[in-house]
């Protein structure tokens, strides 16, 4: 029978902890550019000019269509065919940030959507540009409408920063396959990898249930 | 059209839980490939001059090769033998699914392999060298202290590494075409592996040169699936490889494919 | 920019294509099958059973599919294909194939698993009492109350989880199997021409995709009717 030994982590134990700093690290910084580049996303696909929303929806929905590999790969092996060699880890971000921003402006959306109308149609009468009327009014209301959603689009980037390790950066994943190609010991480090994605999820998961408390929207009180 | 969906998942349901029978357990793999009347062989397909595919997508090389010679002695003829490509991190595992009979590539006898696998007498000795760029200034192991450092996953050139360069920041990748490409790209500064797969690499580049200096003894071997199963196919081939030695047909094969 | 290069070896990805669909086809039946028993297990009030596939769906909730491939590749895969020789006739011919298709089938049944739940739960009970108040029996309730609406509340997910499904069989090429992105590796680890065939290969994986979401489109308009 299989003999469990755990001692092989231990022996590594650097090494892990390096990768899931790189881990934490990647999805972090690719989270910020997904909000951000995804943010960008939302507000011009909610422009009254046809052309520029459906072209922005025509960009995100290529982008949602296409295996995350595949981005990655272009970014790492296609760039550099053109001249433009990043390294490793900036690939990954880029395109993990890219491939998230999409998922995050259709989440945003949903969020817009269910901002009731007048409020952008009053900040125009007050004056407001349309940028400011989205910044200072619609927005804000958005997020708090779609927490639960951006917080599981967190959760998978985190489960989709694994993909980074394919070129070469030292994440959780990457030191997970390399330790069953060299010892073969499957099980210890398959466990080792669910503890440590459950547990980063189960915090993220934990967050987003702290933040949705605190933001709760108040119940639709009587229309009067 | 519910009904349309229903029978087809029911078919579907029922093609994957009939015929869950046992089959048959192998007894003895050599009386199975003289029965099936080929072997099948895992060999590399991006090694040279080991294992790789020529332009017209021909396999040929010196692992190649020797299967060949195996089968010409078991089988009788030299084209009774099928090959299956493998690579470091998968080839134990095509072994033990029974997915081949035999691996000859590029395999390194080591100890830890030796608990999960059975090694013929070893075929071929090299070492481990380091491929780096023309104009680097690397010019020894130690040197790759602080150095980005390519090794394949799967290979047994970590551990050296580890003991002579403890600073050396390591990549590991899981084809040699990757590894190779991501030195051109200037993302490495170092490629760590067999000399004679290395050499492969160095001798179609001019830009690349291999250090002079071997890391280690890489005695390679044939693999087999561990147990009794394996024992006569292993004692046939053992045979065969020691008739291949004394009667320098493995001289010629060496200095056919090896050339420096 | 050569675009040559794609036409040079165009039957070969078109093959890795083929692995692609058939992957993925196979994973789709066998994922609605596994994640609807799933679903109503989870959904059931059988207390034990409930629980253990509730730990099931969260845990493979929760790690990346790729982790799952791997894992099923390196243990379970060899001992399991060895026994199965019936498989060659369905059509699935090499160990990589069918450790993908189980890890993808147990992974997105998981995914399936919470749509259904979720789609079942959010029917009113008021419905529920209003039919047994009418004397319907379970079978009719579930019949003409339960199921129309909840499949309608469920359409939109599973629209999606299948895109994502079809995406993911891109994973697999991390254990070899030579479907339409490891193709696309192969050809261009031996020339210098990446860009162009990562970009043909994404052309590809947005038409496809594109035409499976009209085809699911036109499928909900034709039941609709």
């Amino acid at each position: 029978m299989y003999n469990l030994d755990f001692s092989i982590l231990l022996t590594d134990y650097k090494i892990i902890l390096d990768g899931i700093y790189t881990t934490i690290f990647v999805s972090i910084v690719a989270s910020v550019l997904a909000f951000s580049l995804g943010t960008f996303f939302v507000y011009f696909r909610i422009s009254p000019n046809l052309l520029v929303k459906k072209f922005t929806n025509f960009i995100v929905n290529c982008i949602r269509n296409v295996p995350l590999l595949i981005i990655i790969y272009l970014f790492y092996k296609g760039f550099p065919s053109l001249g433009i060699i990043l390294p490793a880890i900036t690939c990954g971000i880029l395109a993990l940030g890219i491939y998230t921003a999409a998922y995050i402006s259709d989440a945003l959306l949903s969020g817009i959507n269910a901002v009731p109308q007048e409020h952008s149609q009053a900040s125009n009468a007050l004056g407001l540009t349309r940028l400011q009327s989205f910044l200072y009014v619609v927005y804000p209301q958005a997020l708090r409408h779609c927490i639960y959603i951006l917080g599981s689009t967190f959760m998978n980037l985190i489960k989709n920063s694994s993909l980074v390790s394919f070129i070469a950066v030292t994440d959780i994943f990457y030191v997970v396959y390399k330790g069953i190609a060299d010892s073969y010991r499957i099980y210890e480090y398959f466990i080792l990898a669910i503890v440590v994605y459950c547990s980063l999820t189960g915090f993220v998961l934990l967050m987003t249930n702290i933040l949705q408390k605190i933001y709760k929207i108040p119940s639709a009180e009587a229309r009067a | 059209m519910k009904n349309k969906l229903l029978l087809i998942i029911t078919l579907c349901f029922t093609l994957f839980v009939t015929g869950c029978n046992k089959q048959e357990e192998n007894i003895d793999s050599l009386s199975t490939i003289l029965q099936r009347g080929k072997i099948i062989v895992g060999v590399k397909y991006d090694t040279k001059p080991f294992g790789y595919m020529t332009e017209n997508q021909q396999l040929v090389g010196f692992d190649v090769d020797l299967a060949k010679s195996i089968a010409k002695s078991i089988l009788g003829d030299e084209n009774k033998v099928e090959f299956k490509q493998v690579t470091p991190s998968n080839r134990i595992l095509a072994l033990s699914s029974g997915q081949v009979d035999m691996i000859i590539a590029t395999m390194t006898v080591t100890e830890q392999r030796s608990e999960i696998i059975d090694f013929s007498t070893p075929y071929y000795v090299t070492g481990q060298a380091i491929l780096v760029p023309r104009g680097s200034k690397i010019t020894s192991i130690s040197d790759l202290n602080g150095k980005r450092v390519i090794i394949i996953f799967g290979s047994t050139a970590e551990k050296n590494l580890r003991l002579a360069a403890p600073e050396a920041q390591i990549l590991g990748f899981k084809t040699y075409t990757s590894a190779y490409s991501a030195l051109k790209q200037n993302r490495a500064d170092a490629i760590t592996s067999d000399e004679t797969i290395l050499l492969g690499f160095a001798m179609e580049d001019k830009n690349l040169k291999l250090l002079p200096k071997k890391y280690s003894k890489e005695p390679y071997a044939i693999g087999f699936k561990k147990g009794p199963s394996s024992i006569r196919l292993r004692n046939r081939v053992n045979f065969v490889l020691n008739d291949m030695i004394q009667n320098g047909e493995l001289a010629k094969l060496k200095s056919r494919w090896i050339k420096y | 920019m050569n675009f040559s290069i794609i036409t040079h070896n165009f039957y070969f990805l078109m093959q890795g294509l083929g692995i692609t669909l058939k992957v993925a086809f196979i994973s789709i039946m066998l994922s609605m099958l596994f994640g609807t028993i799933l679903g109503v297990i989870r959904f059931s009030k059988i207390f034990i059973l409930s629980r253990i596939v509730g730990l099931f769906i969260d845990i493979t909730r929760s790690i990346p599919l790729i982790l799952y491939i791997i894992f099923i590749h390196f243990s379970i895969s060899p001992y399991l294909y060895g026994h199965a020789d019936f498989l060659r006739y369905i059509g699935i011919d090499c160990l990589e194939m069918y450790s993908a298709i189980v890890a993808i089938v147990a992974f997105t049944s998981a995914y399936i698993a919470e749509i259904i739940r979720s789609g079942l739960q959010s029917i009113e009970k008021e419905q529920i009492m209003a039919a047994k108040a009418l004397s319907l029996n379970s079978y009719q309730i579930i019949k003409y109350i339960v199921l129309p609406q909840a499949i309608t509340r469920m359409k939109p997910a599973l629209c999606a989880q299948i895109i994502t499904l079809v995406k993911d069989t891109s994973l697999a090429s991390a254990i070899g199997l030579i479907e339409l992105t490891r193709a696309t590796e192969i050809v261009y680890e031996t020339s210098l021409h990446e860009f162009e065939l990562l970009l043909f290969v994404a052309l590809v994986y947005i038409t496809l995709n594109f035409l499976i979401q009209r085809i699911l489109h036109m499928q909900e308009k034709m039941l609709n009717t």
